[in-house]
C-alpha cells in the first residue's frame, strides 16, 4: 500500500486554491494520479470552493446610508420634501444596486484583456476518442498556451474528458501518455480532468478499472464541471 | 408621511432596478460560430448562418476559423457541388457577418495570407479569439 497521509490538510487546501509553488504543485500532481483518497479529497474541496464562489458571485452590496438620511429627513423636512428626498436616495440606492449587479459581468470582460491580472480561463471538452482528434486537441491546447505566454497573458486551461474522450487520460490506453506528461511538466497552467461518472460506467459496462495517467484530476461529472466553469466565466470550446 | 416616504423610495428603487434588465439585452444576440473541421462543416455553418439571420436579422455573428476551418475562405474554394464559397461569404458579409482566420494556422500550414478572400480578417490565434468573444458575451455554436 502507498502512504496516503503525506500531505497535511493545509497543503491540500493550498493546492486546491492554487497557492502552491510549482514544485509543490508537481509533487501533489504526482501523487494525485495513484492516490484515490487524495483524489477524492481534492475533488470534494474543489466542489466546495466552486459552490462558495457561485453563492457569493451575485450578492449585491447593500445600499449604504439610506436609513440614516431618511431619519434626518423625518426630523427636519415637511412631508413633500421628505418624499422628494426619499425619491433621490432611492434612485441613488437603485443606481448602486444596478452598478453592483453589473460588476460580475464587467469582471468577466476584463479577464481576457491583455495585461490584466486575472487569467484567461479556457475549457476544452473532449468527448470522443479517435486518435487523430485527440492529437488535434493536444495541438490546439499547446498552441493556445504558447500564444498566451508569448503575449504575456496569464492563463488557466482545463481539458475535461468524458465518454470516449476518457481514453486520452487512461494509463495503458492513451496514445499520448508521454506527451501529456511532458505538457504537465512544461505548462503548469494546464490541468487534465477525468469524469468519475464515465469511470464508473467503464467499470460497470466493461468490467474495466480505469487507471489514470499521473496528475489527472478526477471530478464528479464532466458535464457538471463544464456548467460550473461556464458560470464562473470560463470560455468553452470543442476541437 | 412614512407612507409617502416608503412609496417614493420603492418607486425610485424599482426604476433603478428596471434598468438592470435592459442593460443585459445587448448581449442576447451575439453569436460566434467555431469552425475547425473542414469544408463539410463550413458548408453546414454557412447554411445555419443564413437561416439564423432570416429568423434574427439583428444577430451579430462572428465566424472564427482555424485548422481545416480556414479552407473555405481561400481564393477559389468550392463546396462538394463545385459551387464557389465566395458568393455566399460576400452575401453574408454584406449583412454584417465577420469572418476571422487564425494566423497560427496559416503559418503552420504555410498558407500565404494573400490567398484569403477579401472578407477574411486575420487574428493572432483562432482559439484565443473564441475565448475572447465568449468573455464579450458571445454565445458559442459549433455546427
Amino acid at each position: 500500500m502507498k502512504e496516503q497521509t503525506k500531505f497535511s490538510e493545509e497543503f491540500i487546501n493550498a493546492f486546491v486554491d492554487d497557492e502552491l509553488t510549482p514544485d509543490e504543485k508537481a509533487q501533489a500532481y504526482a501523487q494525485l494520479g495513484d492516490d484515490v483518497v487524495l483524489n477524492h479529497q481534492v475533488c470534494e474541496l474543489r466542489k466546495v470552493r466552486d459552490l462558495v464562489a457561485l453563492a457569493y458571485k451575485n450578492v449585491p452590496a447593500p445600499p449604504r446610508g439610506i436609513t440614516n438620511i431618511a431619519a434626518v429627513g423625518r426630523k427636519y423636512c415637511s412631508n413633500g420634501l421628505a418624499a422628494g428626498l426619499a425619491l433621490i436616495v432611492g434612485g441613488v440606492g437603485g443606481w448602486f444596486l444596478h452598478q453592483s449587479s453589473h460588476t460580475p459581468h464587467n469582471t468577466a470582460v476584463a479577464q481576457v484583456a491583455p495585461g490584466m491580472e486575472d487569467p484567461a480561463k479556457v475549457l476544452f471538452h473532449v468527448s470522443e476518442g479517435n486518435q487523430e482528434h485527440l492529437k488535434a486537441v493536444l495541438d490546439e491546447v499547446e498552441n493556445l498556451v504558447k500564444f498566451y505566454r508569448q503575449t504575456n497573458q496569464k492563463a488557466r486551461v482545463e481539458i475535461i474528458t468524458n465518454g470516449g474522450g476518457l481514453s486520452l487520460v487512461m494509463a495503458g490506453i492513451s496514445p499520448y501518455a508521454e506527451r501529456i506528461q511532458r505538457m504537465q511538466k512544461e505548462y503548469s497552467e494546464i490541468t487534465f480532468i477525468a469524469c468519475q461518472n464515465t469511470i464508473d460506467r467503464v467499470q460497470q459496462e466493461l468490467g474495466l478499472t480505469a487507471k489514470l495517467l499521473p496528475g489527472v484530476v478526477v471530478i464528479d461529472s464532466g458535464v457538471a464541471q463544464i456548467m460550473r466553469r461556464q458560470s464562473q466565466g470560463w470560455a468553452y470550446l470543442q476541437v | 408621511m412614512r407612507k409617502s416616504l416608503t412609496a417614493g423610495f420603492m418607486a425610485a428603487l424599482f426604476l433603478g432596478l428596471f434598468t438592470i434588465n435592459t442593460g443585459f439585452a445587448a448581449d442576447d444576440n451575439k453569436v460566434l460560430y467555431h469552425l475547425n473541421l473542414g469544408n463539410e462543416q463550413s458548408t453546414d455553418a454557412l447554411r445555419n448562418i443564413s437561416n439564423h439571420l432570416a429568423v434574427d436579422p439583428k444577430a451579430k455573428i462572428v465566424v472564427v476559423t482555424h485548422s481545416k476551418g480556414v479552407d473555405f475562405l481561400l481564393e477559389g474554394a468550392e463546396d462538394e457541388n463545385k459551387n464557389p464559397y465566395s458568393g455566399t461569404v460576400t452575401k453574408l458579409a454584406a449583412k454584417g457577418v465577420e469572418f476571422r482566420v487564425c494566423q497560427i494556422t496559416l503559418e503552420r500550414r504555410k498558407i500565404d495570407p494573400k490567398k484569403l478572400i477579401p472578407e477574411a480578417k486575420l487574428v493572432p490565434s483562432g482559439v484565443a479569439e473564441v475565448t475572447k468573444l465568449q468573455h464579450q458575451g458571445y454565445a458559442y455554436l459549433k455546427p
